[in-house]
């Protein structure tokens, strides 16, 4: 599904030029579920961010469903990612002035998808999550748990082959924690691919791989159950 | 192209944006309030200038010729004289224009006709407008005749064409066609036959008609209105192509030359003043008639106010929006994570802005609506305006309220927009460093129309007092004046002052002129004077007592008295004429005019006013001649003067049973005489208050907004333990720089236009430095105001709520 190789990303601000991603090779097949872990600035969220197509890489090679995207301009990224991608952050960002419900519609529009599939599409996927009570509410009327369930209805309501999780339990207490972790472990069962960043070893461990991020390089690979990922460690 | 796009996906997106807007719109009230007031405050101020504008405009455009329609001004510049222009001519030079020049296709000769005592019957009035006019006058100016006709209505000398309402003033049910009217015009036949009604003129044309009756009724019995040595009568030519204005302009010296008597041709000349220009660009014409007489200046004041105000709504808009751009980053960064493109996003910020400014335009419409008439009795209902087929305005106005939103909503549009959803992943949403400068530069540029406006609005305000409170050389109060109309009232005179004076409340009766009021112009010839034997002087004809009875102050010699017979050939002059002529002791001296007769000087009166404050006093000559004193001037008691003025009209009735009683005080006539004058600064005034507050709206906005910015760094500092005082001063340094810098951008351009604008006047108050600095104290306090009270509340807060905001 993904294909990354030597990849590097380099930001440049004024004077200074730092290296968040360097000869990064990785690939990730359909149906894995691939934990990102590293301390902090060795480039997890760089890494995600190119992976879910908000970014180019600075250099290397970047096959994303068999095509080479790393140089597709924002337009053909925007497309890409509508269809086959889905985020979920730690902070959920779920937009204030739009109530649950147009929330994980938003998406479905996006796509273009008429408005009578889309209203089923979405009570279907709420009910799933548990929401449907709360279909009216605001974010900012839900409690932390309600709204990632929110955000992880919204990154797969459209059917998205990709999640892509930025840190989903950050915000949450363990019992919160661990729903959202089922939730993607579900989803993962259910055929999507699933890539999360995450600090915790404990959540880490419900993925098939973990990938050990240091100083932008891919520094070690765990495989906790099963082989599925295949690692090209350099 | 986009909205069709979008609304093909089942009009999802659009909703979604317009639900976004409307949500992000009352979820921040205070923030979307400044901006819609803002907008429908500009709005408001916007179209009733405009509606007044428009209406300036449109004076005279409903003549159907009014394209190739001129008026002729004379340039008189006799030697040793001031330059005056005047809008008043030969009667020979119609016909003569006429005849000598093909591009000229007609011309028709006006003069119009003092208040006059006319009626029909038991039903007698006095006229004001009444007009004298050849026939012409009817092919060149658009007229509706109801009845008669145009071709057939100056047949006969002693022919007169009403308006329908004098029509049912006169004559009521009665057909007025082939009747005769009285008008006591002193001619030697009074009776005029209707031969035409015509609909009312409209209101906003420069000249009104009541009755117009035929010229050749004065020319029969008044050598004044014929040949070339007179200067009576209003010219109008109607140009065949109005392209070929520009040939009649170039050959007409040459045609003056050759037609007029040298005495008269001697450094006169002439232009022709296109008739749309008439009301707002007949400024320095001295003589001239000129209904509801406008102010190009003013016009273009308004102009720019209502621009202003406008741009001040644009620039709160700009600033509020691009400041709070935090708030609406982490949305545009989720859209564009769920795949929504670029451009997209662009449409939704500017359809929002124009959602805003629309809103503000519709607000705005019920409001104009309900200002509409108080604002026209302010203007004298000088616009008479109702959205009744106004749709071409409202519909311009709700352009100009898209074109606005466009604008306003560009920059923030690109700039909102613009953020990426990488920033989502890395928790970075508060506003970046971006646009900063702008905004800084957009206050500073609020501040500085802010300080300039109320600069210029203090300048005017001020030199409206000084005009109003400055001496005028008499005492205008309690004056009542009687307006004299023929020769049988100005025989009375003696006879009704000696009753008058028979109650004590009737201080002082006499007759004269009214100050205030055009007097004429005459040449008189002074044989003892150092070169300037010709001099340019205006004259006024009066009566014993007048200057006492006026509150004037002779200051040499003595005012004409009985015991002196010989006083029919003598004259008081004014202090200006003995300056001019450099008479140490001018009583004795003598003047000429020029027929020969001489006067000797007797008294030297104190200069007064005789027109208003724009006007420089020129020599004046008094003359005693009661026989053609126009109005009989009565000072009163200050208490009762309702009685004392019945007493006055009952005296007058008892004496002139056929010449209804008819009056006015001094006073408010003087005050008239600024009229559009005043009320055009009162409304500047007015307006100029309103985009101030505009300004103030989006700074309140501002600082508000900058403050609860500034809460953290507030909290971080009071941890650190500063005190509120260093918080508030701290908050304050960035306003001052901005008021400073703006002071400088606001001043020197508000000196430099106000004291253009002062230049007209000729008595003027020198711009005092205080008006600059009160206007930045103003601007400056208005500011601080805001940020104090933000700054306090901040200051005095736990700094742990301040720090745990975040």
């Amino acid at each position: 599904m993904i294909r990354i190789s030597n990849l590097k990303k380099v930001y440049r601000t004024d004077q200074v030029e730092t290296v968040a991603v360097a000869n990064a090779n990785l690939r990730i097949d359909p149906g894995e579920f691939v934990a990102i872990m590293g301390p902090s600035g060795s480039g997890k969220t760089t890494l995600l961010t190119i992976l879910g197509l908000l970014d180019s890489p600075t250099e290397g090679e970047h096959y994303f469903l068999g095509q080479e995207v790393s140089r597709f301009s924002e337009k053909q990224r925007t497309a890409l990612r509508r269809k086959y991608i889905g985020f979920v952050f730690q902070n959920f960002n779920l937009i204030n002035e739009l109530t649950v419900y147009e929330n994980i519609e938003l998406p479905l529009i996006y796509m273009g998808i008429g408005s009578p599939e889309r209203k089923e599409m979405v009570m279907d996927i709420m009910e799933k999550m548990r929401l449907t009570p709360r279909r009216n509410h605001f974010p900012k009327q839900l409690s932390g748990g309600q709204q990632q369930r929110a955000a992880v209805a919204r990154a797969i309501v459209g059917k998205q082959k990709l999640i892509l999780a930025d840190e989903p339990t950050g915000n949450l207490d363990s019992r919160n924690g661990d729903e959202v972790m089922t939730l993607l472990a579900r989803l993962n069962e259910g055929g999507a691919t699933v890539v999360m960043v995450t600090h915790s070893t404990e959540y880490a461990s419900w993925a098939n791989r973990i990938v050990q991020l240091f100083d932008g390089h891919v520094a070690n690979e765990n495989i906790t159950e099963g082989t599925r990922g295949v690692l090209e460690l350099r | 192209m986009w909205p069709t796009r979008i609304l093909r996906k089942g009009h999802g997106v659009f909703w979604s944006y317009v639900k976004t807007v409307l949500r992000s719109i009352s979820s921040s009230k205070v923030y979307s309030f400044i901006n819609i007031a803002g907008l429908t405050i500009g709005f408001t101020l916007f179209t009733l200038i405009m509606l007044f504008v428009l209406n300036e405009f449109n004076y005279d455009t409903f003549n159907k010729k009014a394209d190739r329609i001129y008026r002729v001004v004379e340039i008189q510049n006799p030697p040793g004289a001031r330059v005056q222009q005047v809008a008043i001519t030969m009667p020979e030079l119609a016909p003569a224009l006429k005849k000598e020049f093909p591009e000229v296709e007609d011309a028709a000769r006006f003069v119009p006709w003092p208040t006059v005592l006319c009626h029909f019957g038991e039903r007698r009035f006095y006229e004001d407008g009444l007009t004298f006019a050849d026939s012409s006058i009817f092919d060149i100016f658009t007229f509706h005749f109801v009845e008669g006709s145009a071709s057939a209505a100056f047949n006969g000398p002693y022919s007169v064409v009403i308006d329908q309402s004098t029509a049912r003033k006169y004559f009521g049910n009665i057909d007025p066609l082939g009747k005769f009217i009285d008008i006591d015009a002193d001619l030697s036949q009074k009776a005029f036959q209707v031969t035409g009604v015509v609909k009312d003129f409209p209101r906003n044309s420069h000249l009104h008609f009541h009755m117009i009756a035929s010229l050749g009724a004065l020319e029969s019995h008044l050598d004044l209105f014929k040949g070339w040595a007179t200067n009576d009568v209003v010219t109008y030519v109607l140009l065949k192509d109005s392209r070929s204005s520009g040939v009649v302009q170039r050959e007409l010296p040459a045609f003056l030359k050759a037609n007029l008597p040298q005495n008269v041709w001697n450094g006169l000349k002439m232009y022709l003043q296109p008739l749309i220009s008439i009301h707002l660009h007949s400024g320095r014409i001295l003589y001239q008639v000129n209904y509801d007489k406008g102010n190009i200046e003013h016009v273009r004041l308004f102009i720019m106010i209502a621009l202003f105000v406008i741009v001040l709504a644009c620039i709160n808009f700009i600033n509020l929006t691009t400041a709070r751009s935090g708030i609406r980053t982490r949305e545009v960064g989720i859209r564009k994570l769920l795949g929504s493109f670029h451009s997209h996003l662009i449409y939704q910020f500017i359809g929002e802005s124009i959602l805003l400014s629309f809103s503000g335009f519709l607000i705005s419409l019920p409001i104009v609506e309900a200002l509409l008439p108080s604002f026209n009795s302010m203007m004298d209902d000088r616009i008479i305006v109702s959205y009744n087929n106004q749709w071409p305005f409202l519909l311009m106005l709700a352009l100009i309220a898209v074109v606005v939103g466009f604008i306003a909503g560009i920059y923030p549009a690109f700039y909102l927009s613009s953020f990426r959803p990488v920033d989502l992943l890395r928790g970075r949403f508060s506003s970046s460093k971006r646009g900063i400068i702008l905004r800084k530069a957009l206050i500073m540029l609020q501040f500085s129309i802010a300080m300039g406006l109320v600069t210029g609005t203090s300048i005017v305000v001020d030199q409206m007092n000084y005009v109003y409170s400055k001496p005028l050389g008499f005492d205008k109060k309690n004056i009542v004046y009687i307006p004299l109309r023929n020769a049988d009232s100005r025989s009375k005179i003696p006879l009704i002052s000696e009753r008058l004076l028979t109650n004590p409340k009737v201080l002082a009766v006499s007759a004269g002129e009214l100050t205030g009021s055009a007097s004429t112009q005459g040449t008189v010839l002074v044989p003892e004077t150092n070169g300037q034997s010709r001099l340019i002087v205006r004259e006024s004809y009066i009566d014993y007592g007048y200057i006492r009875t006026m509150g004037m102050k002779i200051v040499e010699g003595r005012d004409f008295s009985m015991q002196f017979p010989s006083d029919s050939s003598s004259v008081i002059i004014n202090e200006t004429m003995r300056r001019t002529l450099g008479w140490s002791s001018p009583v004795g001296k003598k003047i000429q005019l020029g027929n020969g007769q001489i006067f000797s000087v007797v008294g030297v009166v104190r200069d007064f006013n005789y027109f208003s404050l724009q006007n420089k006093i020129d020599p004046l000559v008094m003359w005693l001649r009661p026989d053609k004193c126009q109005y009989l001037v009565v000072r009163v008691a200050p208490k009762d003067i309702g009685s004392t003025v019945d007493f006055v009209s009952k005296t007058w009735n008892n004496l002139m049973p056929r010449q209804p009683f008819d009056y006015g005080f001094l006073g408010s006539y003087l005050d008239s005489q600024y009229g559009n004058e005043v009320k055009n600064e009162h409304l500047l005034a007015l307006f100029s208050s309103v985009a101030l507050l505009v300004a103030c709206l989006g700074l309140f906005g501002l600082t508000l907004y900058t403050s609860e910015q500034r809460i953290k760094e507030i909290g971080v500092r009071k941890v650190l333990g500063a005190s509120v005082l260093s918080i508030v001063l701290m908050l304050s340094k960035e306003s001052i720089k901005l008021v400073a810098i703006a002071g400088a951008v606001a001043w020197p351009t508000a000196y430099f236009f106000m004291n253009k604008w002062l230049q007209k006047f000729e008595y003027k108050i020198t711009i005092n430095v205080w008006v600059f600095i009160i206007s930045g104290l103003i601007v400056f306090l208005t500011a601080m105001l805001t940020l104090s009270f933000q700054a306090i509340k901040a200051g005095v807060s736990n700094p742990v709520n301040a720090l745990r905001y975040e």
